[in-house]
């Protein structure tokens, strides 16, 4: 099937199409899905290798599994993002202390030099932040904030109830504010 | 969420989800490495496309004996033509009597006879024969 055509197709039709043999929908579910991915595990790992290594063996499984998904059974995404947690529970079981180097740069010259080291401030505060949550509550933050997930499809991959993720999710952004708290002032958020 | 935590107020909220934006629009981004990493293993893994492949598709295996048998209904249809065969031939080669004497009275006599005309040929007689007959 043409390249162009599959950019509207969802995510299990296109794991259908791969599953029958189609290139391109391995070329589309590639570069939908591992950005995805990618994006969740660097922020519940805060490191970036770590977060590739996650990343790959997730969309693995996801490429071996293709052959017998069921449509009815759950949403791809969905299904990715719990197994990229449990990978990054792993990966954090392993590995307690997460180190906090390898902050993403911001883009040069995007929204001007004080802006973007403002922002990259801000980043490296968050994650740092993020850092100091408990496993299950940062993750419920970087789903329902960062990954955009409603909190139904959150408990899907967490496996627990909605009541729990929005627990989860409320006393993670209270331990981030606290977190924060000190450095209004450096992120800028004194001023505005 | 504990609307009287004085960290956690409508301000703060606020600076948060600014925070939160700021890394929505700055998402970590997949190096061309990894993309092309994903990419292999995916197409390393691909199941192979699906053919209509003659040698293995449900028709093929209907072609030959398997759809000799298949067509007749199977092992139990067959073992009943079986017999039946086996029972004709040894009605051809040692009739009974009676129906030497049925083929003889409709074969014999009807079709091998000089005078007989086609239209004297009674093939369903009358009742009242049967009833005379007893």
């Amino acid at each position: 099937m043409p390249y162009d055509t599959l950019s509207e197709v969802s995510d299990e039709a296109l794991l259908v199409l791969y599953a029958n043999g189609d290139p391109s929908a391995a070329r589309v579910l590639t570069l939908r899905l591992t950005p995805r991915v990618l994006g969740f595990a660097a922020r519940m790992l805060g490191d970036r290798a770590l977060a590739e290594d996650v990343a790959q063996e997730a969309m693995l499984r996801l490429w071996r599994i293709a052959a017998d998904w069921r449509q009815d059974e759950a949403k791809v995404l969905t299904w990715l993002y719990r197994v990229a947690s449990n990978l990054c529970t792993d990966q954090l079981r392993r590995r307690r202390s997460v180190p906090l180097e390898s902050v993403a740069e911001p883009e040069d010259g995007k929204p001007g030099v004080l802006a973007g080291l403002i922002e990259a401030e801000r980043a490296a505060a968050l994650k740092d932040a993020l850092a100091q949550l408990p496993d299950r509550q940062r993750q419920s933050v970087v789903l329902r904030h960062l990954e955009g997930l409603s909190n139904p499809q959150i408990a899907e991959v967490m496996d627990i109830g909605v009541e729990a993720v929005e627990s989860l999710t409320a006393r993670g952004k209270r331990a981030l504010a606290a977190a924060l708290a000190g450095q209004r002032e450096e992120l800028g958020y004194e001023q505005e | 969420m504990n609307r009287n935590d004085p960290k956690l107020n409508g301000s703060f909220d606020a600076e948060l989800e600014s925070l939160f934006a700021s890394a929505r629009i700055n998402p970590p981004e997949p190096t061309p490495a990894l993309l092309d990493r994903v990419l292999s293993d995916s197409l390393r893994l691909q199941p192979l496309p699906r053919r209509f492949d003659a040698g293995r598709s449900p028709n093929a295996r209907r072609n030959g004996w398997r759809g000799l048998l298949d067509g007749l209904g199977g092992w139990p249809a067959v073992s009943g033509l079986a017999t039946a065969t086996v029972v004709g031939i040894w009605i051809g080669y040692n009739p009974p009597t009676t129906l030497a004497g049925l083929a003889d009275g409709v074969l014999g006599t009807a079709f091998s006879g000089a005078g007989a005309e086609l239209d004297q040929i009674d093939l369903l007689p009358s009742f009242d024969g049967y009833l005379a007959e007893g």
